[in-house]
């Protein structure tokens, strides 16, 4: 097979496997809802509605169909590009997303830059003075902040460090009157875009610490993976081929070994950015953020099926392009993993 | 660019001062101006998702509480519980009971300048029979509206009926023309969402499910310059979040925080801790159709084990009134029962009468609300003193109300909170003890004495004739053991002292009414 085609095989297989998962994904979350108790029409009409008032909305949402129906129904509109109506928004669920969806992504890619940009160095930093006294501070660093629960963490950093030392905001995302006109939904890109600097600042300011509270578990995952394959990549054969030839044990560490470490840390921010997005909630709760966590705990809270399904669709096809990112980035970054998908060129 | 900066440290130096400098002076200047808007603003903290500005939903507190301030209503209770005219400047029931005559006030515009009519009127009511959902099921028995005149109009029931006036105090009216012209293909569902069509004192400006801004209407009929000119109601879910808001003077008024952060900021002397009256009763259902506690005396033996004043103590802080009788205290036509009060010896007697022994029972209880738990656990530590073991059985509200369908499957013991939509004792009886009110009887209760007596209240026009009926209902109630009624609750508001007034409930808005509030004179 050519190279031009093993390629074209290779994102058509990925392709398909996504498609697959996001059908298997969309079918579990139907039968799930329809599963558990609770009656839609009953929470669409109301707590106080009649009977009679009931089956009206019954009819009008369509839920007086067979499940198989309302299933079949569902996917067609979907296939449209509708993902329905919410019944207690009563907004269409894609304009819901929209609303939300931005806030959580901007929480979500800044804590991701957070542990990265704190857990690549203390791994580094760990491997390199393997056993030493700043290893060992580290590892016992990671073994606490790794067992704390998030909620926890949350709200005790937001007690010293924003309400008693008033060194951040305590909740929110913009301060009163310095909210930038709406264009992503993403207040500093928002503020960016308006040219509104002290804008920026202050929505900077605002997501400095749920950003740090959502970094903080997955940054030690990402610290003991790199640690830990740093190690091994530094007792391997080229390394010491590598230190004959007279480098720095600084550029042996980050010119050598972290290059031919960095697969795990890949396929592990991967999955975290997947994970982050169902985490938001507690922080999003928190720090009172409009995100997509909230939309989907309140949709659950309220049987709203089509925007349950709305968000775990969107959710689930963002994790899909991040594992298809993390995949390609994989096969550009690692020769070996090229090879063996592609053959050796 | 590198190499100049390289060669050039001054340069660089220079202009990092200068985009700092500039930094600094945008945020002086924007604060500045923020600050200026600050102050005359209000800003409020609630909790639960708003998912709708409709004040269709107006049966959903996270809605009528904005809705009060951008809408305005026919009638609202006054402080002595009676009605009295808002939008409505005269209104008479008929005889029969089957119509109302009204006669609205004029001048009274819309945001967009519109005036209000007769046709509006008509409008709303047609627009909440049509859909059916929410506050619909207030106005059961709506017929039409006969507009006669651009300010008179009568409302025709299909059958006399004297609750139908008092669930005017929660119908907003809404500008026909503007929900016509967005009307969309659900009734203007969709743009009623985030937009308003009202006549209240304040217009929205923007809303964002997490929030909602509000700007004052200067043309309001009932306009008052004490009003802020900008009101934020934003939810913040977390009570403690709350509390560090209130603290650090970033939040006005904060609502819904736990009695025991209330009772903490009580001592912050920016803050006042208001405690209210509210209609919020606590209480345990009974299945009275199905199982042991279909039998009136097991329910008298578990009404005579719980620790009221304990619970109450304890877990509320002191924060309300021992409960005496099915419905809170602050409703009209209430009989003077006495509370009910713990005798361990009367309940294992009437227990024994009752053939019960090693009884097994579950409560079922809303584990997300933390005073709930905590009382679920106090009852089946009392109930394990007359014999009586409970089980615990966590469910979510959705869930409770798909149960209620059908009395086979109402939970043998719910542990809930319940509120007054209004002050009406009627409602809440039918509502909650009539046989045919499936759905809405959360007890399965059917006596055909009391339905008997609510048929006959309900077309009796005569307000005191229909307050003893009222009355007799709710002592063959109590005698009948429906409930176990615990407290009538308080709620609290927390607001800073220095920039806020007039906070406190109306009858159809709890916790606070938005229109209320005013900026303190500086």
């Amino acid at each position: 097979m050519s190279r031009a085609r093993s390629y074209l095989w290779f994102f058509a297989k990925r392709l398909g496997t996504v498609v697959f998962a996001l059908w298997s994904l969309g079918s579990l979350v139907f039968l799930m809802i329809k599963v558990i108790p609770g009656d839609e029409a009953q929470i669409a009409a109301g707590p106080d509605a009649s009977p009679d008032q009931v089956a009206l909305v019954r009819q009008r949402l369509g839920l007086d169909a067979s499940v198989i129906v309302q299933y079949f129904r569902f996917w067609g509109r979907l296939l449209h590009g509708d993902l329905g109506t919410s019944i207690t928004t009563f907004q269409p669920v894609l304009l819901d997303l929209e609303r939300t969806l931005p806030s959580t992504l901007e929480l979500v890619v800044v804590a991701m830059l957070i542990n990265l940009s704190v857990s690549i160095p203390a791994g580094l930093i760990a491997a390199a003075r393997r056993g030493g006294r700043t290893d060992g501070l580290f590892r016992v660093l990671a073994v606490i902040l790794g067992g704390m629960p998030a909620f926890w963490l949350a709200l005790m950093l937001q007690y010293l460090l924003a309400a008693r030392y008033r060194l951040l905001p305590i909740s929110g995302q913009n301060s009163y009157g310095m909210e930038p006109p709406r264009w992503t939904g993403v207040p500093t890109l928002d503020a960016i875009a308006a040219g509104n600097m002290a804008s920026l600042l202050d929505a900077l300011t605002y997501i400095v610490l749920p950003a740090a509270v959502l970094a903080v578990l997955y940054s030690t995952q990402i610290f003991r993976a790199l640690r830990t394959s740093l190690l091994g990549v530094l007792e391997s054969d080229f390394i010491m081929a590598v230190r004959a030839k007279g480098a720095t044990e600084r550029r042996v560490l980050i010119g050598h070994a972290f290059p031919n470490s960095i697969n795990p840390v890949l396929t592990l921010a991967g999955t975290q950015l997947g994970a982050m997005i169902g985490a938001a909630v507690l922080v999003e709760t928190v720090f009172a953020r409009r995100g997509i966590g909230t939309y989907m705990f309140n949709a659950v809270a309220q049987k709203d099926m089509y925007a349950v399904l709305g968000s775990v669709l969107f959710i689930g096809a963002i994790v899909c392009l991040i594992n298809l990112v993390v995949d390609v980035l994989q096969i550009v970054v690692d020769p070996r993993i090229r090879a063996a998908q592609f053959g050796r060129s | 660019m590198r190499n100049m900066l390289k060669s050039n440290p001054v340069s660089f130096r220079a202009m990092g001062t200068a985009l700092c400098l500039l930094g600094a002076v945008a945020v002086t200047h924007q604060d500045a101006a923020a600050q200026v808007a600050r102050d005359k603003a209000i800003l409020v903290a609630s909790s639960g998702q708003i998912n709708t500005l409709d004040p269709l939903r107006s049966d959903y507190n996270q809605t009528n509480v904005p809705a009060n301030a951008l809408y305005d209503t026919l009638v609202v209770f006054g402080k002595d519980n009676n009605l009295v005219g808002r939008l409505a400047e005269s209104f008479k029931v008929a005889d029969d009971g089957k119509s109302i005559a009204m006669k609205l006030r004029a001048g009274v515009k819309f945001h967009d300048d519109t005036t209000l009519t007769a046709k509006d009127v008509a409008f709303t009511l047609d627009r909440l029979k049509k859909l059916g959902v929410g506050a619909a099921s207030l106005i059961e028995g709506y017929e039409s509206t006969t507009v006669n005149g651009d300010l008179d109009l009568t409302i025709n029931l299909s059958a006399p009926s004297a609750l139908f006036l008092p669930a005017l105090c929660k119908i907003y009216i809404v500008n026909s023309a503007l929900v016509t012209a967005n009307a969309g293909d659900n009734d203007g569902q969709t743009w009623l969402q985030s937009h308003d069509a009202g006549s209240g004192p304040y217009t929205v400006k923007s809303f964002e499910g997490q929030a909602v801004e509000m700007v004052r209407f200067d043309d309001y009929w009932d306009a008052d310059p004490a009003r802020p000119e900008g009101l934020v109601l934003k939810r913040v879910d977390e009570s403690a979040t709350k509390r560090d808001e209130l603290s650090a003077g970033n939040l006005d008024v904060g609502l819904f925080l736990t009695n025991r952060d209330v009772v903490a900021l009580e001592n912050d002397p920016n803050l006042t801790a208001s405690w209210f009256n509210s209609t919020l009763q606590a209480e345990i259902i009974f299945n009275t159709r199905v199982g042991p506690t279909a039998d009136p005396r097991v329910r008298k033996a578990l009404r005579l084990a719980y620790d009221y004043d304990g619970g109450l103590a304890a877990i509320r802080l002191g924060k309300g009134t021992l409960a005496n009788g099915a419905l809170p205290h602050g409703i009209a036509c209430r009989p003077d029962l006495p509370p009910a009060r713990r005798n361990v010896e009367e309940a294992k007697k009437l227990l024994a009468e009752a053939g019960q022994t090693n009884l097994k029972l579950q409560l079922s209880f809303q584990p997300v609300w933390e005073q709930q738990k905590q009382e679920a656990t106090l009852f089946q530590a009392n109930l394990r003193d007359i014999g009586v073991e409970v089980e615990l059985v966590p469910i979510a509200f959705p869930t409770y109300l798909a149960s209620l369908s059908d009395p086979k499957t109402i939970p043998q013991m719910m542990l809930l909170e319940d509120f007054a939509q209004y002050p009406d004792a009627g409602i809440m009886l039918m509502k909650g003890y009539k046989s045919d009110a499936i759905g809405s009887n959360r007890s399965g209760y059917s006596n055909p004495e009391v339905d008997k007596l609510l048929d006959q209240a309900r077309v009796t026009v005569d307000d005191a004739a229909r307050c003893d009926l009222y009355k007799k209902v709710q002592e063959i109630i109590d005698n009948d053991s429906v409930m176990l009624d615990m407290y009538t609750l308080q709620r609290s508001a927390v607001y800073r002292k220095a920039h806020v007034d007039g906070v406190g409930p109306t009858p159809q808005v709890t916790p606070i009414a938005l229109s209320g509030l005013r900026l303190l004179a500086k």
